[in-house]
């Protein structure tokens, strides 16, 4: 609902704050403002609250309760016939705060609420455009949001006796933490598929309008990119191996299917962990913690691979040769690994892998011989024999 | 050559949220992706023709009417409060990861399937409050993005809890301006879904709250694209350095 300042201002007498704070005061204290465009709001009023927001005079009654402003000319709203008892124990117990009297009743007072005090208890009707006030919670809420809820405190939980219980999760963990300590790596995907025997009503996708009853086609396919992008992830003479762990709706009812690739072919073998006693092999299990450094994007564009082979004194440094190819690849090198290191008549051989790739475009094959040959040119220079 | 595999970014946050969440109590549950229309809806106070199911973009099932696709983990809630109610206990603590569905047109910071984390804790009546929420939260967001991580409330609407509150965070990326960042939503359970998990409101309350996975890890590690998470691509997986504690 877009409604400007001006429009607001005819309510009151007294002149209205920036429109900047009211928009403050509005999303602190009632609703989202989704945008400020001049003096206009563009005010996101809350399902529960398009009976009495649904019209100017009705934002104009609330932020005369947030604002504490009085209105110009105060409208006759009526009270509404539901009654709620609530006492300022109660409120306090649901927002664990410690409101007093004079705050609490100075909030019923802003918001137009008819109050009848007894001595433990508020009886409260709201005005009747509130339809949303029914029991106790809501009045906390009014509460809670007039005052502001910067004023809730941050309390910890007290302990609780005993370890929670994580076991069933942790022994999912566990077969996942075994699988990659066998060199596996998990991949995620898709629930939408093109056959299976939950069908949607309304999917997103029409070419896709079924749950998959096995993480089988998607894995298998994974595993085709994965080979293609082997040498971007993995060192020469390692394995593509996946594997996922995920919800699959077959007719007789969903499950929590494990999937691994088989020697890194079929999208092979597969487990039921929702009937497998997970509970019992994770109960005292601790699943292993990473720390992941930031994401670095990953190039569009194809890459190209070289391999290098040299010999050099046998004493020669392995890393001490990493850094002179490093240094003389130019910034298109976008991996680098030993992949073979044997020793013959006093001398060493080693075998490195390279990956080149751009950010930017498709790298040439003549780009790339350039880079190797100033690569050789170093190592040479080293006089270690590039074979 | 034997070397370790990877786990996807998505396990390994779960594995840092369930840690933190262990040390203040919660346990962990899951629950059905292909939800009953009662606990999706009906039983967190959001029955058919209320205005909150317009809010959700819901998949809908053919031929099985009453199940959905679940639209977040709050379902799984109810599950537990269930058991709670049968067991006769009258605490719990539980944290609800796991992948939830919205039918809405993807772009780079949509998707129509997500990890939402959800989480609850009640107790006797009285005994959990707001301050309580805002107390664990804090803590959580503290040692999850960082000891300069603060939250904030903001008003909101949600029919299964009352009061509800949005939840933002302070959260500074180094070399970056901090910003404050909507995470979650939350608030005190409504009676009503206390009532209808078979529990009796006037004993037992407490305060529910969850948000998207994906969006916060989008800002604590620079993901430019949701989309990236659920693509089935390696070269996501290992799109980041990785330090085993």
């Amino acid at each position: 609902m877009k409604i400007s300042r001006n429009n607001l201002q005819q309510y009151f007498t007294a002149p209205l704050p920036s429109t900047a704070v009211i928009a403050e005061a509005f999303t602190f204290h009632c609703f989202e403002i989704e945008e400020v465009t001049g003096d206009v709001l563009d005010i996101k009023v809350l399902t529960n609250r398009t009976a009495d927001c649904a019209t100017e005079e009705g934002i104009a009654v609330e932020l005369s309760a947030i604002l504490n402003m009085p209105l110009k000319n105060s409208p006759d709203l009526g009270f509404s016939p539901t009654t709620v008892d609530v006492s300022l124990e109660r409120v306090n117990a649901i927002l664990g705060t410690n409101f007093s009297e004079t705050e609490v009743e100075d909030v019923f007072r802003r918001l137009r609420f008819h109050v009848k005090k007894t001595e433990h208890m508020y009886r409260v009707n709201a005005p009747l455009p509130r339809t949303d006030i029914e029991i106790p919670e809501d009045v906390a809420e009014e509460v809670g949001r007039i005052l502001g809820y910067d004023r809730i405190p941050a309390t910890e939980l007290p302990d609780v006796a005993g370890e929670p219980d994580q076991a069933r999760y942790r022994g999912i963990e566990r077969m996942k933490d075994m699988l990659v300590a066998q060199g596996f790596t998990e991949v995620s995907t898709q629930s939408f598929a093109k056959n299976g025997d939950i069908i949607l009503t309304n999917p997103l996708d029409k070419t896709k309008p079924a749950l998959r009853t096995s993480l089988e086609e998607n894995l298998r396919d994974a595993l085709a990119r994965a080979k293609q992008y082997a040498s971007l992830v993995l060192p020469p003479k390692a394995q593509v191996k996946l594997f996922e762990v995920g919800t699959v709706f077959p007719k007789e009812g969903e499950y929590l299917e494990l999937r691994m690739t088989e020697r890194g072919n079929a999208a092979g073998i597969s487990d039921n962990l929702s009937v497998a006693k997970l509970e019992d092999y994770g109960k005292e299990y601790t699943p292993k913690q990473y720390v992941l450094g930031r994401y670095k994007p990953f190039s569009l564009y194809p890459f190209i691979t070289r391999d290098i082979a040299l010999w050099v004194p046998s004493d020669a440094n392995a890393s001490f040769i990493e850094n002179v190819i490093r240094e003389n690849a130019g910034k298109l090198l976008a991996r680098l690994d030993q992949f073979d290191h044997f020793e013959k008549e006093g001398k060493a051989s080693y075998a490195f892998r390279l990956v080149f790739q751009s950010m930017e475009r498709t790298l040439t094959d003549e780009e790339v011989n350039g880079s190797m040959a100033c690569i050789t040119a170093a190592l040479s220079a080293k006089s270690y024999e590039v074979r | 050559m034997n070397q370790d595999g990877r786990l996807h970014p998505t396990s390994i946050a779960i594995r840092d949220i369930a840690d933190i969440f262990g040390r203040m109590g919660f346990g962990i549950a899951y629950g059905p992706e292909l939800e009953d229309d009662f606990h999706n809806f009906t039983a967190l106070n959001i029955p058919p023709n209320h205005p909150a199911r317009g809010m959700q973009d819901t998949f809908w099932i053919k031929d099985q009417k009453d199940y959905v696709l679940r639209t977040h983990t709050t379902s799984v809630s109810v599950h537990e409060l269930e058991k709670l109610a049968k067991s006769g206990g009258s605490e719990m603590r539980r944290i609800m990861p796991g992948k939830v569905f919205r039918n809405e047109a993807t772009d780079a910071t949509h998707e129509a399937q997500f990890y939402q984390v959800d989480g609850f804790a009640v107790g006797p009546a009285g005994s959990v409050t707001l301050a309580h929420l805002k107390g664990t939260l804090t803590r959580f967001y503290r040692e999850y993005l960082g000891t300069d991580a603060k939250i904030r409330f903001r008003p909101s609407f949600f029919g299964f809890t009352e009061p509800s509150v949005e939840v933002d965070v302070w959260f500074e990326v180094s070399g970056k301006e901090g910003r404050w960042l909507e995470v979650s939503g939350g608030g005190m359970f409504h009676p009503n879904v206390i009532h209808n998990a078979g529990l009796d409101p006037k004993n037992i309350g407490g305060f529910a709250f969850g948000g998207g996975l994906e969006r916060l890890l989008m800002v604590k590690y620079g993901i430019p694209d949701v989309r990236l998470f659920y693509s089935g691509d390696v070269r996501f997986v290992y799109g980041f350095d990785e330090k085993k504690i």
